[in-house]
Formats: structure tokens, C-alpha cells, sequence
């Protein structure tokens, strides 16, 4: 599909890729701001796309993850920038308080440890999926396993993905509450 | 409140969106619409899933269980990282045996990349190296012990291996690996190491030096080696545009920043010892970076090609 002919595939797709992003729970005014984005990634996007309709859906979708993403990062700039400014940050603390030892707390490092537990086939799956970019079919050929066996090693992986990523934003929702509150008190988990 | 089913459905959904139709998308819209709370679910599987990116290129991969050994070896023989696992058990069983290496006789290759360009290396079945930008290593072909960096930054996790252990050159100096994750530095002045877990022995054969997790060294060309403490969380923390200092040298800082940004970002030899303590986050407009890290430090800034330098304030910018 030529480059103007995504635009103008966009124009057509316009109200359901509106409908997609109220669905997907961004406000009215956030979801025009996206459309407008897309149209312009669509008007700029170079060579043959091979299902420009799910392109065009899965390009809104990308956009309100990066929308969640920068949010979240915003929320650790402020957080590096107080630790930086506090001294905090970057001492070796001989017995760091529980705030401190949270703060310093690197999300990678969980994430990993959440990716270390997984059993050796099903982390196997994960990063054949993931990292190597194969389908489910190919893990399926290169494990010597069924497809469904592929999707439940993949489902389990991304189970234990998903329930980390609500502990950590659990523990950073305690946080923010604990600064909010000078430190005097713990908020409930919620 | 997040219920089983739905959190499995989310799951579903992402993994079929993947190579997904139009009409996936279309059910999928549906799907979202039959409950207000669905979207946020799905956003925490596929906000996960990026979480998992970052980290999966670092997970240290075990070797086959023993009892399934062979199911592993015929079934995933295809792939690359289990094939390069499986030549190093028959190099491993060779050397055993007190024959000459048969692995390819000592061909060593390069890996650069561009400033601001990061790159991910895997050695082996479990050894991982995290290249910064403007930054060379060099490997041996099916030696997955052996790496030398040449000039830059990479960030190592390392499997540790009793028998034969990674060895890491920079220059005239070399790190032994004892099962670790750590970031080696080598600017044309100076070599940075910051361990983040693990344990590794710097110039075993020489000096001997120890380092354990959130410790670090530098040593600046061939004076003796200074040991210093970091934090061993942010070792590695360029990866995610973040670089922590602790009374860093401002030579270091901004060599770092070239790397980072790449752009020049120098320093003029009269503030090149300066002192900097702080964090500084990546993906900002790098020239408002360097003017930020100018103004902490009370110097001034002059634009020069592809880059900045650092000046001490007061003096004509010529």
C-alpha cells in the first residue's frame, strides 16, 4: 500500500479507531489527540505495509501504551530527581530505612527475579517468543512441542509478568501515599 | 477488581493480537466494551510485556536439567543460543579429555556501536553483554569466556562457571568473573567498574583486587587502583537513560554523556576534575541536559561541532 493510500485508509477507519480507543478507557480528548498523532505516523510511514487495517489498530494501540509508559516514567524522573536532591540516591547506606530501601529499589532487578522463577521451558518459550521475534508456531517446531502447549508455557509466563508488575505498582502507589503523609503512616495496600 | 478470567482473557488477547487481523482487532474492541474494566487489565499484561523486554536479554538462561537432557538436545538443537550451549559442553567434554581445542582456532571478531546506538550481545547459553553506544568489545568465535573491551561502556551478567571462568581484558587489566551482573568503563584516561551482583576479582594474577556487590574501582591510567562504593541498584542504569554519580570527576560525566547522547560533550581541562554528584535522566532535548548539568556546576557552556563543552564561567566563549 502506497503512503497516501494509508492516510486515506485511515480517514475511512477513522470512527472505529475512535471507538477502539474509547474502548481501550482514554478520555474523548485523548483519543483525538492520538488519531491526530496516528494520521501523522500514517501519512509518514514508508514502504508496503501487509495488513494496513490491523497496522493502523495496532499503531493506536501502541500509542496509548506510550501514553501509560511516559506517565510512568514521569512519576520516577520526580522521584530520581528528589533522590538526587536528597543525597539519598546515591550513598551506601549502612541501615537503610524501609522508604529508603523501597526507593532504591531498581524494578528491573524484580522483574528479573519474577523471570528467573519461571519454570526453564516456559522462560525458554518467553524468549524464543519475545526476544528471538519467533511465532507460536515456530516455538512449537523448535521446543518439539504441541501449539496450545507453546500458548500455556506463554500464558504462564505472561501471568507471572502481569502479577508483578501490580505488585510493584502496589508498593509505588504505598510510596507516593507514604511521602504524601510525611512518613508518618502506611497506607492501606488497597 | 481484577478477576481470574478476565486477567486470562487479557493474556489471550495480547498474545493474538500479535499477529493479529483487522477482525482480531474488531473482537477485541468488543471485548473491551463488554466491561469498563477490561481495558486497564489488558493494559497491565501489555505494559508487563514491555517491563519483560528490558529484562529478558539480562535473564541468565540455566543449562538443561538433567533428566530431560535429551529431549532438549534433539528438540531445540535448531536454536542458536541451545546450539552454542551444546558446542561448549562438547568443547568443555574435549578439554576434559586433554585434547587440543578444536574450537575455531582463535578468531577473534569486533562489535562496535555508534554513539547513542545500545546494543544487546548474547554469549553463549547464559552470559549476556549490554553494549552502551560509542563503544567497541571484541570476541573470540565459540568462546563464550573471553570478551575485551576495547573502549566504552557494556554492562555484563555473567553465569558463574566453576571450571572455566569469563575473563574479561581492558586493556592491560583483566576481570574474573565469580557469577555476576557488572559495568566496566574504559575511557582513553581512566577504567570504571561497578559491580551489581555477584563477586568479581580484578587482575587475579596481579593485584588481586575483590569486589563485591556495590562495590566499585577505577583507576586512572596506571596508577593503583582506588575501591569506592556504589549503589549497587543503579549499576547498569544507563540502559534506562539514567546515569547516577557519587563525586565523579566531570571528565567522566561528560564522556559518559557522549556515549549517552551521542553528541561531543567535552570539558575544558581546567574544570575537567570538578567534582558531580547526581542523577541525570537521558531522555531529555540534550541540550538542555549539558546547560542543566552546566548550571549545577556553575560553568558555561560553548557550542562547538556535534557538541558542547563545559568552560569555566566568566571567561569570552571564543
Amino acid at each position: 500500500m502506497s503512503e497516501g493510500g494509508l492516510a486515506q485508509l485511515f480517514m475511512t477507519m477513522r470512527p472505529a479507531l475512535l471507538r477502539f480507543l474509547l474502548a481501550r478507557g482514554v478520555s474523548h480528548g485523548d483519543a483525538e489527540d492520538i488519531l491526530q498523532d496516528l494520521f501523522i505516523k500514517a501519512t509518514t510511514v514508508a514502504g508496503p505495509i501487509a495488513e494496513p487495517k490491523a497496522y493502523l489498530y495496532r499503531m493506536a494501540d501502541n500509542l496509548v501504551l506510550d501514553r501509560s509508559r511516559s506517565a510512568v516514567r514521569r512519576k520516577d524522573r520526580e522521584r530520581a530527581w528528589v533522590e538526587a536532591r536528597s543525597g539519598d540516591r546515591l550513598d551506601v547506606d549502612d541501615a537503610p530505612s524501609p522508604e529508603r530501601a523501597m526507593i532504591a529499589r531498581d524494578r528491573m532487578a524484580d522483574v528479573l527475579q519474577t523471570l528467573q522463577a519461571l519454570p526453564q521451558r516456559t522462560a525458554l518459550a518467553l524468549r524464543l517468543y519475545r526476544v528471538e521475534g519467533c511465532s507460536q508456531q515456530q516455538i512449537a517446531e523448535q521446543m518439539g512441542i504441541s501449539l496450545s502447549a507453546v500458548e500455556k508455557h506463554l500464558q504462564r509466563a505472561y501471568r507471572s509478568m502481569r502479577d508483578c508488575r501490580v505488585r510493584l505498582d502496589a508498593e509505588m502507589g504505598n510510596l507516593q501515599r507514604l511521602n504524601d503523609q510525611g512518613g508518618n503512616k502506611v497506607a492501606d495496600g488497597g | 477488581m481484577a478477576d481470574e478470567l478476565t486477567i486470562m482473557e487479557a493474556i489471550q488477547w495480547r498474545l493474538r493480537l500479535r499477529a493479529g487481523l483487522v477482525e482480531d482487532w474488531e473482537a477485541f474492541t468488543i471485548w473491551l466494551e463488554g466491561d469498563p474494566g477490561r481495558a486497564a487489565i489488558y493494559d497491565e499484561v501489555a505494559l508487563a510485556e514491555i517491563d519483560a523486554d528490558e529484562a529478558l536479554p539480562m535473564l541468565q538462561v540455566p543449562p538443561a536439567a538433567n533428566d530431560d537432557h535429551h529431549e532438549h538436545a534433539r528438540s531445540l538443537w535448531r536454536t542458536p543460543w541451545i546450539g552454542a550451549l551444546v558446542a561448549t559442553l562438547i568443547a568443555a567434554l574435549i578439554g576434559l579429555m586433554a585434547l587440543p581445542r578444536l574450537t575455531a582456532g582463535d578468531e577473534f571478531y569486533t562489535i562496535s556501536t555508534a554513539k547513542g546506538e545500545h546494543r544487546l550481545v548474547q554469549l553463549g547459553a547464559g552470559n549476556m553483554i549490554a553494549l552502551n553506544g560509542g563503544s567497541r568489545i571484541t570476541l573470540r568465535k565459540g568462546d563464550e569466556h573471553f570478551a575485551s573491551l576495547e573502549a566504552g561502556e557494556a554492562l555484563f551478567s555473567i553465569r558463574h562457571n566453576e571450571q572455566n571462568p569469563f575473563e574479561l581484558s581492558i586493556g592491560d587489566d583483566r576481570i574474573r568473573d565469580v557469577g555476576t551482573r557488572f559495568n566496566v568503563i574504559k575511557d582513553p584516561s581512566s577504567v570504571r567498574i561497578a559491580v551489581g551482583e555477584g563477586t568479581i576479582l580484578f587482575n587475579p594474577d596481579g593485584e588481586a583486587v575483590k569486589l563485591v556487590a556495590g562495590q566499585g574501582l577505577r583507576r586512572m591510567r596506571t596508577a593503583q587502583p582506588v575501591v569506592h562504593s556504589v549503589d549497587s541498584s543503579a549499576v547498569g542504569a544507563w540502559r534506562k537513560g539514567r546515569l547516577a554519580y557519587r563525586e565523579a570527576p566531570l571528565a567522566d560525566v561528560v564522556a559518559d554523556l557522549s556515549r549517552a547522547l551521542g553528541k561531543r560533550v567535552s570539558a575544558d581541562q581546567r574544570v575537567a576534575n570538578r567534582s558531580f554528584t547526581g542523577v541525570l535522566q537521558i531522555e531529555r532535548d540534550p541540550a538542555a541536559l549539558v546547560n542543566s548539568l552546566a548550571l549545577l556546576l556553575d560553568l558555561q557552556v560553548r557550542s562547538v561541532p556535534d557538541g558542547w563543552q563545559l568552560m569555566p564561567r566568566g571567561r569570552a566563549a571564543d
